[in-house]
């Protein structure tokens, strides 16, 4: 976390293109935490949006106070930090993205909007059928505590019985490692929600052991997971998040409710390591797009 | 003189410099190990917070999933550390700890410390941002010895003491070579003043430096200059005492003996020692000391014998002015009282033998002009015989006899007169005469001769009296000479005889001047012109005749009538000689 704002002269070149807009009072705040890549990656994205409408943008720390009188009346909060620390007027719609749904339920002001990143289950699955063999069978640790997320969402399924999915549930990291064993024999591959209750750097590791020495192939919900050790890995792409939320800003302004939206785009991706030593045949695979060497 | 050690400025100036020096490295290597061993504590510290932290990451999924056996097998890896005597997890169930075997809590010095165990954000959530940690799972509390710290700053301690005194000794060692060269000229200056202290007023001291201590030395040598100019050593004073050829006695307030030099050893024939404290009357008598010069005295020496001596002496002055004493100088007089009487005895026999030589001549010139008196009375009888009887021709030849007698009798009576003058056996006869007679009568006598030169007298009396008192015939023989002479050396000229009155002193002289025109006198020759028998130049005397008598007698009888006869010649130009003779009674 920085307390300071860098923009970059990408940045610069989106605000220089958002001037008209400016001018025209058609202004978007967005509070948001420097630094992290995932958020770059979005607001990159809300910019190209809104500067292809002609709207500009005041980007602001989320610890700052907002500017009075600044005239925007939909702000964008990019994260739950931001949302829950960002000084945002009453006055002004803020719509919140880059953020799970669970966390956005716990949120003293609830937002005017929402694009989150919960990914919807069955675009999830589909994306996976493309790398697994055809009748793969899934497996899902779901937390219990958790009413939302795709890890719920595939629980779901599996009780309509629309798709072949085991479920362990895993009340703690305690019991993470016996919830994944229990799925062995039972799943193929062991998809994961996100869920930092349960998944951090110190149970990460033991789970990856235990992944490899079973050969049971984890899917994970990050790139940074991919790169611990995960064979796969399906999240959001930030970017079209950023679009999808400054979409979502546009129907704000054009006086429309705000609502919540998810996902539109997914990044599969594989650690082609990781899958060598599971035995899988990375190369087969043509639906990753995403593949860590 | 030597100084002792603890005065010695050497010894101080080491001193005070090594203390400073010492001063300054103890303070510094005691500030250099209190940073040390603070640095110590904080790697010490530094390192026990990471070593905890590092248990505190690997117990955290222990403490996250309840593994006590996990955190069991860590507390005991982690007390095989050698320092490390304790580990204690706590979490929520009861805690873990290990501890070192022997280790009694307060047995030693340890350090504790301790990290809280938080759960691990999740980095696997690419969309979060990095905050704190929320809740906690534990902590884990850690005891490090700090014995083998406190060994390391203890060895450390002593490896600078070590190193602090070498670094004093080394110090100490250059110190005093350094000060001791530099207190070497000083050294130097201190012989040179010892020897200047003893008498040595040209010692130096050595400068070679540039620095205070050689301008010190500098102005040392410039004072010793100045000193040697104004003051004289008592080596001087008793080297010039010594050297002395007269005794020299020091008499002390009560006139006794206080210091001799040596001539007044020898003269007394005793050491110094002998004479000290004595009084001065034991040594000198024939009269009482007081100041002055050339008094003869009496002087007994150590074996009595009597001494003459001219003594001088004079009061020494102290420095308030008091008579300090006596100086008293002594000439032995012996030698000259010795050299006196041999020449009196000379005198007396020269005397007695030119008597003798004056009685000898005296009367051999007697007996001489006798028989020439006859001889020339003969020759005039014969020659007047002669021409009685018509024998003119033997009378040139009587005449030759009797011009020869005559002037052989002149030659006998001018040494004759100069034997009593030299022998004293001639008076003076003082009678009135006729200064103009006189005048006449010499011109007279000397025309015969004049007319053989073809020359001319002339005669000039300035006078305005007719009468003087003194010897006339000396007056006479010695104005004859004169005219003589000038006659003699003066061819085809005039002989001038001018007579003048002077007063002179309150009474009446007469000068009477005889001036030729004849070959002149050179002025070597002038000095000695009245010494008797002296001619100018033997040619000279061979040429004009004479005996060399005429002016030393000339001179002679003017000096006995009371004046005196000089002369005034130039060479080719003719001579002055002029008689100074006193009037006697007056001109009448």
């Amino acid at each position: 976390m920085r307390d300071t704002v860098t923009i970059g002269r990408r940045e610069w070149l989106g605000l220089l293109a958002a001037l008209p807009g400016l001018a025209a009072g058609k202004t978007v705040r967005i509070w948001a935490d420097s630094g992290i890549p995932a958020y770059a990656e979005a607001l990159e994205g809300i910019r190209a949006r809104l500067a292809a409408e002609g709207h500009g943008v005041t980007l602001e720390d989320r610890t700052q106070r907002a500017a009075p009188g600044s005239g925007s009346r939909v702000g964008i909060a990019v994260g739950r930090e931001a949302m829950e620390k960002a000084d945002t007027p009453p006055d002004v719609s803020v719509l919140i993205t880059m953020a799970l749904r669970q966390d956005v339920l716990g949120l003293a002001r609830k937002p005017a909007g929402a694009v989150l990143l919960d990914m919807p289950p069955q675009p999830l699955l589909t994306g996976l059928s493309k790398l697994m063999r055809p009748k793969s069978r899934f497996g899902v640790i779901l937390n219990p505590q958790r009413t939302s997320g795709v890890e719920a969402g595939l629980a779901a399924m599996a009780k309509q019985g629309s798709v072949p999915i085991c479920v362990a549930e895993c009340t703690g990291p305690e019991r993470l490692l016996g919830a994944f064993l229990s799925l062995r024999g039972k799943a193929d591959v062991v998809v994961t929600g996100p869920d930092g209750s349960l998944y951090s750097s110190a149970t990460i590791k033991p789970l990856i052991l235990a992944s490899l020495e079973n050969r049971l192939p984890l899917v994970g919900f990050s790139a940074a997971f991919v790169r611990a050790g995960a064979a796969f890995g399906v999240y959001p792409d930030f970017r079209d998040v950023g679009a999808q939320t400054a979409e979502l800003a546009l129907q704000m302004l054009a006086a429309r409710k705000g609502q919540e939206e998810y996902p539109r785009k997914l990044v599969v991706a594989m650690n082609q390591k990781v899958c060598r030593l599971l035995g899988l045949n990375p190369e087969a695979d043509p639906g990753a797009v995403v593949v860590f060497k | 003189m030597t100084v002792r050690w603890r005065d010695s400025l050497l010894t101080r100036t080491v001193a005070a410099v090594f203390v400073v020096n010492a001063f300054m490295l103890i303070v510094l290597t005691v500030l250099a190990l209190l940073d040390q061993n603070a640095a110590l504590d904080r790697q010490f510290r530094l390192r026990a917070e990471s070593t905890a932290s590092f248990l505190a990451a690997q117990c955290q999924l222990a403490m996250l999933v309840g593994d006590r056996q996990q955190l069991e097998q860590l507390a005991q890896a982690a007390i095989a550390a050698e320092d490390i005597v304790f580990v204690e997890f706590s979490d929520k169930q009861a805690p873990i700890r290990k501890q070192r075997a022997g280790y009694k809590p307060g047995s030693e010095s340890v350090l504790e410390v301790t990290h809280e165990v938080t759960p691990m954000r999740s980095d696997l959530m690419d969309w979060e941002g990095r905050g704190p940690s929320r809740g906690k799972l534990g902590s884990v509390r850690l005891g490090v010895s700090l014995k083998a710290q406190r060994a390391a700053f203890v060895h450390t301690i002593s490896s600078a003491a070590s190193t602090v005194f070498l670094s004093l000794v080394l110090i100490l060692i250059a110190l005093t070579v350094r000060v001791a060269r530099h207190m070497r000229p000083f050294h130097n200056l201190i012989a040179s003043i010892h020897e200047i202290g003893s008498g040595n007023l040209w010692a130096r001291a050595e400068v070679g430096r540039r620095d205070e201590i050689g301008l010190l030395a500098t102005a040392f040598n410039e004072m010793t200059e100045r000193l040697g100019a104004t003051t004289v050593s008592k080596e001087y004073m008793d080297n010039i005492i010594g050297s002395m050829g007269e005794g020299l006695i020091v008499l002390d307030h009560r006139k006794r003996v206080r210091k001799l030099n040596h001539a007044a050893e020898r003269l007394l024939d005793a050491p110094a020692e002998h004479w000290i404290g004595r009084p001065v009357d034991e040594l000198l008598t024939g009269g009482p000391l007081v100041e002055g010069t050339g008094m003869e005295r009496i002087c007994r020496d150590a074996s009595s014998n009597r001494i003459v001596v001219l003594v001088s002496s004079a009061v020494l002055c102290e420095d308030a002015g008091d008579r300090g004493g006596w100086v008293v100088v002594m000439q032995d007089l012996t030698e000259r009282k010795r050299a006196e009487q041999e020449l009196i005895e000379a005198k007396d026999a020269a005397e007695q033998a030119n008597r003798a030589r004056s009685a000898f001549l005296a009367g051999v010139t007697h007996e001489l002009r006798s028989p020439l008196t006859s001889i020339i009375w003969s020759s005039e009888l014969l020659e007047e015989e002669f021409v009685d009887e018509g024998l003119d021709s033997h009378v040139p030849d009587l005449q030759k006899i009797r011009r020869a007698g005559e002037s052989l009798l002149k030659i006998v009576n001018d040494v004759l007169d100069m034997a009593k003058l030299d022998a004293g056996r001639t008076n003076v006869t003082r009678e009135a005469f006729f200064l103009s007679q006189v005048l006449d009568e010499v011109a007279q006598m000397a025309e015969p001769l004049a007319a053989r030169n073809g020359n001319r007298i002339m005669v000039e009396n300035r006078t305005d009296v007719l009468e003087m008192e003194n010897d006339s015939q000396k007056f006479r023989q010695s104005l004859l000479n004169l005219v003589s002479n000038a006659c003699k050396f003066t061819q085809e000229g005039t002989v001038t005889i001018v007579a003048e009155r002077e007063s002179r002193g309150g009474a009446d002289w007469v000068m009477v001047k005889v001036a030729d025109t004849g070959i002149g006198i050179a002025p070597e020759i002038q000095c000695h012109l009245f010494e008797p028998f002296y001619q100018g130049d033997s040619s000279e005397g061979r040429k004009y005749g004479g005996t060399g008598l005429g002016l030393a007698l000339s001179r002679g009888f003017c000096r006995m009538m009371g004046g005196d006869l000089s002369v005034e010649s130039t060479l080719g130009a003719g001579s002055v000689f002029t008689m100074q003779i006193p009037a006697g009674i007056g001109f009448k």
